[in-house]
């Protein structure tokens, strides 16, 4: 129809026309916004539209993928074309299309999918579900554009984009204080962290004279072993941004305080969006980060540190969403390391496997979680203790999900986990300090990781003895105690005097009994829609086998060799640490294993250590200079305030010596012409 | 001695020159032809402007020089592009204000000899931009002024006397003083010619230069008077508020551009000296700018109000002049093109509200209160003939005229002056913003209102309509002064 001959080539699926599949992989995401709000006026037809584009989306990315995979996709395509800003700069404005970008745009989108459908489900009764349809889908093609982004000024502008959508979902639920308070929180952090950004980016621009990534890496390449340190204080800069995005130390307060936010948005910025673009823009630059050696000991430092704190909070959480926002931050360390310890001349591909892996099981837990958190109306321990019992349609999704995330094999967080390890290990041997550390915060990790999520699973299928059975009952029937509602009883009895007799001889009227709703009704009301659970479960079935993706040609690892003691020694391990969280658990109300801890460590785990407290000790002198420039600047308000009554003084003075007689003008003249003239003679 | 003539260069001068005459004659045989003689004097002076046309075209020579001295010698009357301009800008005003004059009831014997004067009055603002020699410089100079008192005092009022006369005394002495600064030239230079050589060669020698510098500030005092820079300015709110109307447009405009083109005459000749600043320029510009800005913050009669602000605005034409640049005589050329349009509108708005309403409501500010909905033509116009000399938007054309003022300060690295010239424009928003608000504010009706004159709702509309496009695009006014 449209692509006539040899504008189709179907062998390498090469497609010869302006608008890319790459294109579009941005486009139709941002589509969603717009249509959203320009043309739809209710929840439904807002989804219909979100969920066709963002499956749209996901199918572009597959012809990306599916061209990639055959040879035929562009690998530059423009988009706006070049910025004119003269000669000795360029800002060619192009995306980039290869192996990694094409595999990470692949994951978002399906995890935008999956997100836009379990959405409608879990905010069908919010009136402000067109909003948040909206922001998931611009934050997603945010994403995608940076994912996409063969440019720098692009992968800033989608960075920056993302931060404000953040925002916006965070803060969802504007009506309660402490989800404004964790979005302005999540915004002034990574906004902060992102200053350096600019500067880092500036640097690397104005060193190659553009912004094409491609130049970029080739000059700095070349020029790292004369400018060792511009470049190091450009990826110190990166990385400070990249720490304040991905919620690592000493940025990491934000993104528990996020979980405020609905349990889609977490899903959306956890799983494969927010958090994961520091490790997507450090991947495109890997080349650098390899030549410098400060900027990779930095790294490594920066994502041990969060690695293990974060996985010692996780074990201690009370609250199970807040559990898993502190194994994301966990999780994106892992994949940082990934990045830090790669040899020279190999690319990203460690961080971006586990990027990719990462992405589905834990899309797919926070998913579940927002699932289970809506049977039990909350994400505590009390009320999610046995809920897999009660409800055991969701225990195998929730398994497998967890069995990932602690890196079982083989599932497919142990495949990539195992290949950032080898890696650390063999780098270790070589020599590289980085590598050494890295290896040994990995060592603690994944047995934290083992622990949180055994953890977890104990809580989440805690049996409940006679005690609890019968505290149930007595929430159930305050429940329904509840459902009778007083404005029901008053409308339904007839009127009666002031005395309590009933007026005009009204008979009165038996009320209406309320229909007592089917069983199958409320089973209806308590899981998602199809299409939502046929994306957990792709989600589930990507979790598991996702780890083949090593095998295939788009990621260039080395999986021929794997150091079989290391597995061994690890799973062994691993065994043994859910073991004592098995007994730890024992005899406890909830089956909580960290319930042996002692109250006030838990507290203090609770509240992320009181980082937030640092943060304030830090921004101190910052309101105090503030404060000084109000002061200031009342001052020269009250001079402004000043200047009409001095105006109308001085107009009252001068107003006085203009008599209207001819002889003050001549007066005038003659003063004026003796000043002008002693003027010209001293001032020429 | 032989001179060569180009007639056709001579002709803005030439015709409201002649024409004065026909129209005497005319009025010595038709003696009841009245009040058309103001319909007369305009066609005379639009026929004027059309030939000033061709030196403003961009292809016309820059100068274009006629009555030359033989061999080569120096010539009297040139007129470069800035120069056409100017007499361009001086036909239109004056014929926009015969116009402006035409429906007024006067006696019929004085509308002819009003007529006559204002003609004459515009043939020496015509003049004196193209003189190239003392003598016709000063003659020029005084043809532009004399005039205009007797146009002031043929109002017929005590108050109008008693303006005409402050005017007739400050005139006379800026007279003398300027005579004395065109001897003291001409003791320097030893030539009566206004030429950059004679400049240079004073300046070789140290005495001579003195009194070269002692002759620039004299004529500077001078022409002080006639653009009403502070402290030459005592003459102006009794004379504005004294003449009619439309006079006092004319003393706003036409005389402000003949003023300008007589220093501008002085200071091409001072440009080749190569000083780089001007403090007395600066000095007057600043002390202008603040004291009209003050005055005209209490000012509570409209003309008067106008007077002041006058002042003030023509602190900002010389303040460019303050640095010695040619780019300094163009941006002071281009403000006075910004203010006299702007000017021009805000005197066809009093004056078509004064004919309409009587003179008594015209003159009160608080008189102007709720116009916009009594009278939106002239409401509009006038609030954007206001935000034009307030310098804001959407009256861009008067913040770039702004901007082009400051500029040459600034290159100059003046900035004290620039600042105080900054100050000034926020004190400039204040002080037209009192006027604009009583225009939005409560309605006040006048005992008796007229129905416009179709004239002046036409020329209030052209006004507006000026305004409007040369916001829009500003440079359809600024190319007229330069490139």
């Amino acid at each position: 129809m449209m692509l006539g001959d040899g504008r189709f080539d179907s062998s390498t699926l090469a497609l010869d026309f302006a608008l890319q599949p790459s294109h579009l992989v941005v486009l139709l995401p941002a589509a969603i916004p717009v249509l959203v709000i320009l043309l739809t006026r209710r929840s439904a037809a807002a989804f219909v539209v979100s969920a066709t584009l963002s499956f749209l989306g996901l199918a572009a990315a597959i012809a990306l993928l599916a061209q990639q995979a055959r040879g035929g996709a562009v690998a530059s395509p423009g988009t706006i074309g070049q910025l004119p800003v003269g000669p000795g700069f360029s800002i060619p404005l192009h995306l980039q299309v290869d192996r990694l970008s094409v595999l990470v745009a692949v994951a978002v989108g399906l995890v935008s999918w999956a997100v836009q459908l379990f959405t409608r489900w879990y905010l069908y009764s919010d009136p402000r579900y067109r909003q948040f349809a909206a922001t998931v889908g611009l934050f997603t093609a945010a994403m995608q554009l940076v994912v996409l982004s063969g440019d720098l000024l692009l992968t800033l502008i989608g960075w920056e984009l993302m931060g404000w959508c953040s925002y916006l979902l965070i803060g969802h639920e504007s009506e309660r204080s402490k989800a404004r308070r964790a979005a302005y929180k999540a915004f002034l952090v990574t906004r902060i962290a992102d200053t350096p950004l600019v500067i880092g980016l500036a640097i690397l621009a104005l060193g190659a004279r553009s912004t094409d990534l491609g130049v970029v890496v080739t000059h700095w390449t070349h020029a790292a072993a004369h400018h060792h340190t511009a470049l190091a204080a450009a990826l110190l800069c990166l990385i400070c941004a990249v720490a304040g995005k991905s919620a690592q130390v000493p940025f990491q307060d934000w993104l528990p305080d996020a979980m405020e936010g609905p349990t889609p948005a977490s899903a959306l910025i956890h799983a494969a969006t927010m958090v994961a673009a520091g490790t997507v823009v450090l991947g495109k630059l890997v080349a650098l980060l390899e030549l410098s050696d400060p900027a990779r000991l930095v790294l490594t430092i920066v994502a041990s540190v969060s690695m293990v704190g974060a996985g010692v909070l996780a074990f201690l959480q009370h609250d199970l969403k807040r559990l898993l926002a502190w194994s994301t931050v966990s999780q994106v360390a892992l994949m940082l390391l990934g990045l830090a310890v790669v040899t020279p001349r190999a690319g990203a591909d460690l961080g971006i496997a586990h990027l990719l892996s990462h992405a589905m099981f834990k899309a797919l837990l926070f998913l579940m979680m927002g699932w289970l958190s809506v049977l039990v109306a909350g994400t505590t321990v009390e009320r999610l203790s046995g809920v897999l019992s009660k409800y055991p349609g969701c225990r195998r999704m929730v398994g497998i999900g967890l069995l990932a995330l602690a890196g079982v094999p083989p599932f497919a967080g142990f495949v990539s986990k195992d290949l950032i390890i080898d890696q650390a290990a063999r780098g270790g041997i070589d020599g590289d300090t980085s590598a050494r550390i890295a290896f040994a915060a990995l060592a603690c990790v994944v047995l934290l990781t083992a622990a949180y999520s055994m953890r977890m699973w104990l809580i989440l299928i805690h049996r409940t003895g006679a005690q609890r059975v019968q505290a149930l009952e007595v929430v159930e029937d305050s429940y329904a105690v509840q459902e009778v509602g007083i404005v029901d009883m008053l409308v339904g009895l007839p009127p009666v005097d002031q005395h309590g007799r009933p007026i005009d001889g009204a008979v009165a009227q038996p009320a209406p009994i309320a229909e007592v709703e089917e069983e199958d009704d409320l089973l209806v009301h308590q899981q998602p829609g199809g299409g939502a659970r046929f994306g957990l479960q792709l989600l589930a079935l990507l979790s598991v086998v996702g780890g083949l993706l090593i095998f295939s040609p788009m990621l260039d690892v080395d999986w021929k060799h794997p150091n079989g003691w290391l597995i061994g020694a690890g799973l062994l391990l691993m065994g043994a640490v859910a073991l004592l969280v098995r007994m730890m658990s024992v005899g406890t109300v909830y089956g909580d294993a960290a319930a042996r801890v002692p109250v006030f460590v838990r507290a203090a785990a609770s509240r992320g250590f009181d980082v937030d407290r640092i943060y304030v000790a830090v921004v101190r002198p910052v309101v105090g200079l503030a404060h000084v420039v109000t002061r200031l600047e009342g001052r020269l308000d009250a001079g402004v305030q000043r200047l009409p009554e001095a105006s109308a003084a001085l107009a009252r003075r001068t107003a006085r010596l203009h008599t209207h007689r001819p002889t003050t003008g001549l007066l005038a003249v003659s003063v004026g012409l003796v000043a002008v003239g002693l003027m010209g003679v001293i001032l020429w | 001695m032989k001179l060569t003539y180009h007639w056709w260069l001579l002709a803005p001068v030439l015709i409201p020159a002649v024409g004065c005459v026909l129209l005497l004659v005319l009025d010595a045989l038709l003696p009841r032809l009245g009040r058309s003689h103001w319909a007369i004097a305009a066609v005379l002076l639009l026929a004027g402007a059309a030939a000033a046309v061709p030196g403003v075209l961009p292809s016309a020579d820059d100068p274009r020089d006629t009555l030359c001295l033989p061999h080569g010698g120096a010539c009297l009357y040139s007129v470069d592009h800035v120069g056409a301009g100017l007499q361009l800008a001086a036909l239109v005003s004056g014929a926009v204000i015969a116009l402006l004059a035409l429906p007024i009831r006067v006696p019929a014997e004085r509308a002819a000899v009003q007529a006559t004067l204002l003609l004459a009055a515009t043939a020496g603002a015509t003049g004196v931009v193209a003189s190239r020699d003392l003598g016709s410089w000063l003659v020029m100079l005084e043809l532009a002024t004399l005039p205009a008192i007797a146009l002031v005092a043929l109002r017929a009022r005590r108050a109008a006397v008693d303006g005409a006369l402050a005017l007739l005394t400050t005139a006379l002495v800026s007279f003398a003083i300027t005579a004395m600064g065109a001897a003291l030239w001409f003791a320097a230079t030893g030539s009566a010619l206004l030429s950059g050589d004679a400049v240079l060669h004073a300046a070789q020698d140290p005495d001579s230069r003195r009194i070269l510098v002692l002759a620039v500030v004299f004529i500077l005092a001078g022409l002080g008077f006639k653009l009403s820079l502070v402290p030459f300015h005592a003459w102006t709110p009794e004379a504005f508020s004294g003449a009619s109307v439309p006079i006092g447009g004319f003393l706003a405009v036409t005389s402000k551009i003949a003023a300008l083109a007589a220093l501008l005459v002085i200071f091409r000749g001072v440009t080749v000296l190569g000083t780089s600043a001007l403090a007395a320029v600066g000095v007057l510009a600043a002390v202008s700018m603040t004291l009209g800005n003050v005055m005209a913050l209490r000012e509570r009669n409209a003309l008067r109000f106008l007077a002041w602000s006058t002042v003030s605005q023509a602190g900002w034409v010389v303040l460019p002049l303050a640095a010695v640049s040619s780019r300094a005589v163009r941006s002071a050329a281009a403000y006075l093109m910004v203010y006299a349009l702007a000017t021009l509108v805000v005197f066809a708005v009093v004056t078509a509200l004064a004919h309409a309403d009587g003179r008594a409501d015209a003159t009160d500010l608080s008189s102007y209160g709720g116009l916009l909905r009594r009278r939106p033509l002239l409401a509009v116009t006038l609030a954007l003939g206001l935000l034009t000399l307030m310098g804001l938007p959407p009256a861009v054309i008067g913040l770039v005229a702004k901007v082009a003022a400051i500029g040459p300060v600034a290159g100059g690295r003046m900035w004290i002056l620039a600042v105080i010239a900054a100050l000034n424009a926020m004190l400039g928003v204040a002080v037209y913003l009192r006027w604009l608000r009583i225009l939005f504010g409560a309605r006040k009706d006048p005992e008796h209102a007229d129905a416009l004159h179709p004239l002046h709702r036409i020329l209030v509309i052209v006004g507006a309509a000026a305004l409007a496009v040369t916001s829009i695009a500003p440079q359809w006014l600024l190319q007229f002064v330069g490139r």
